[in-house]
């Protein structure tokens, strides 16, 4: 539409249904709410893409790109229904597996800035120890005791500032997915953009999100490591047996013990993973109505969409 | 709603009160807040013994003399973890400070505040609720999200209904536009729902990030225009504009229904 105000119309879409059923901002606690509410009404959908996702894992590269897409796949879906469209996983696993390589691209680039940052960190951290080293010696007690508790300042702000860029990095993924023509970069350049002065309350609702999930995790936990035993004890027995037998069979003992340690593991990996997508999804649809007023959107014949 | 469960519960007078219930998100960041706060004065109490201990105020050379102080100890902290719920529950109305940063509250079957007696059943039962973590399973899986505490007690947790926002702040310009309009327009093409969407923008504009704000209120004032009937063309800013067109229309909206707030 031309700008009868004279600005230009920038490329923020409105979203087509407002979700009359969802305050127009939610506090910390309705979005864990919200997201756990999205992954049991797709609990067997959600949860059955997971593990296809997770099985991915096992080949490298292109698995590993393929379980970014399909695990992005589940936060379409739930951002799509948030934003008030019809469900369809199947549409959104197609429409992000075509974004495959940029969403893997992304996560490389995210992974790389984090271990970037660690080097000079790390680097200033080995001068500052070794310069109080320096000065520490001979110095009287105060002096020493000051400096000590200087260190742990720097290194609690250092750590504060480490968590704070993870958390501006949050959500690179949605906008890659949700808004159109956007790669790693400008994903990267959204997600800055959208966190900015919410890193506090993200923390707060990751906080909630690992307190919900974890009268699950315990249990599940705790099954899966009782299984990995089992299936420890059950392929080294009966390989152990089959070897003697079968003496070229003791190439696979080795597999089979990998095997059972990891198929548990990403079993009980498949089961969280939906609840951690809702829950961006939820994040990233909550910053959209609070930073770029999504459902600020006009009642009828709203412009452009997801 | 999809998201949020619902309750309905009947007062004594007969009256369905509606309410959402709290959601396990809100009642997880109460129950976080609340024991952080139950840590610090545990610690605290940790502290005052080991100085107790150290002063040598108590001389309790006996063994049985150490296991009564031992018996007070236990009694006093579990008495204080307790007593912090059922106190705050029936003085604040069934909030604690976890509950009234997470905007819920208990209340009765019958939706009325409760009382000393459900709150140290909640209290009490609380030991096996969040130490076995029952209630978490109850309050994410049954549909009226009740922990045993909540259900020996015959409580509710749920959303406390938030306040209706401050009126926007209006531009003494706009003021000035509104009066002239308000007569000039037709307001019968701007429906009820747009006029919402236009105070949902000027009340929650102050939290929109710089860049995207003007994008917002200049698609809202375009769509505005469209609406109204003769389309005059402000050479105003859209903030204003919709700020204009806020208040004329609760102004028209109030001469016809006097007292109704929007």
């Amino acid at each position: 539409m031309a700008a009868k105000f004279g600005l230009e119309s920038t490329s923020y879409p409105m979203v087509e249904g407002i979700q009359a059923e969802l305050p127009p901002i939610l506090s910390i606690g309705n979005v864990v709410t919200v997201a756990l509410a999205l992954y049991r009404q797709h609990l067997w959908t959600y949860l059955r893409l997971a593990l296809i996702a997770h099985l991915w894992l096992l080949v490298p590269i292109y698995g590993w790109a393929r379980f970014g897409a399909l695990a992005a796949a589940i936060a379409h879906a739930a951002v799509g229904e948030l934003m008030g469209t019809e469900p369809d996983l199947a549409h959104s696993q197609d429409h992000c597996l075509g974004r495959m390589w940029p969403l893997w691209g992304a996560s490389v680039l995210v992974f790389l800035i984090m271990v970037g940052l660690l080097l000079p960190i790390a680097l200033f951290v080995a001068a500052l120890g070794g310069l109080v080293r320096i000065i520490s010696d001979n110095a009287p007690l105060w002096l020493e005791v000051g400096l000590v508790v200087l260190l742990v300042f720097v290194g609690v702000g250092l750590l504060l500032g480490y968590v704070w860029v993870a958390f501006r990095l949050a959500v690179v993924g949605m906008p890659m997915v949700v808004e159109p023509g956007v790669g790693p970069l400008r994903g990267i350049e959204r997600s800055v953009q959208l966190t900015g002065g919410s890193v506090l309350r993200l923390q707060g609702i990751v906080s909630v999100g690992f307190l919900v999930m974890l009268p699950f995790q315990v249990p599940v936990q705790a099954a899966v490591n009782v299984i990995q035993i089992l299936l420890f004890a059950i392929s080294t027995l009966s390989g152990a047996l089959l070897s003697l037998l079968l003496p070229p069979f003791r190439l696979l003992l080795v597999p089979m013990t990998v095997v059972s340690f990891v198929l548990p593991a990403l079993f009980s990996g498949a089961l969280f993973l939906p609840f951690w997508q809702t829950m961006m999804a939820t994040l990233y649809y909550d910053l959209r109505c609070r930073r770029e007023g999504l459902t600020l959107a006009w009642p009828a014949g709203r412009d452009g969409g997801p | 709603m999809r998201y949020f469960r619902h309750i309905t519960l009947e007062t004594p007078e007969s009256v369905d009160l509606e309410f959402i219930l709290a959601g396990i998100g809100n009642r997880a960041l109460a129950l976080g807040v609340d024991y952080l706060i139950l840590l610090v004065a545990f610690l605290l109490e940790l502290l005052v013994v080991v100085l107790v201990i150290q002063s040598e105020v108590l001389s309790l050379s006996e063994w049985t003399g150490w296991a009564w102080f031992l018996a007070g100890l236990l009694l006093l902290t579990f008495a204080g973890y307790a007593g912090y719920f059922v106190t705050f529950e029936t003085l604040w109305q069934g909030q604690t400070p976890g509950k009234r940063l997470a905007r819920i509250r208990v209340i009765g079957s019958d939706g009325r505040p409760i009382g000393l007696q459900q709150a140290t059943l909640r209290a009490l039962l609380r030991l096996i609720d969040d130490w076995f973590l029952l209630g978490a399973y109850l309050i994410v899986l049954t549909r009226e999200e009740r922990r045993i505490g909540d259900l020996v007690a015959g409580t509710t947790v749920i959303q406390e209904v938030r306040p209706a926002g401050q009126p926007p702040e209006i531009n003494p310009e706009a003021q000035r536009l509104a009066e002239r309009w308000q007569a000039e327009l037709d307001w019968d093409t701007l429906e009820p729902a747009a006029f919402g969407v236009i105070r949902d923008y000027l009340q929650g504009r102050h939290q929109l990030a710089a860049y995207a704000r003007p994008a917002v209120a200049e698609n809202l004032a375009n769509h505005v225009l469209d609406l109204l009937n003769p389309r005059t063309r402000p050479a105003v800013e859209p903030d204003i504009y919709l700020e204009a067109i806020y208040l004329a229309y609760q102004w028209r909206l109030q001469s016809s229904r006097p007292g109704e707030q929007l």
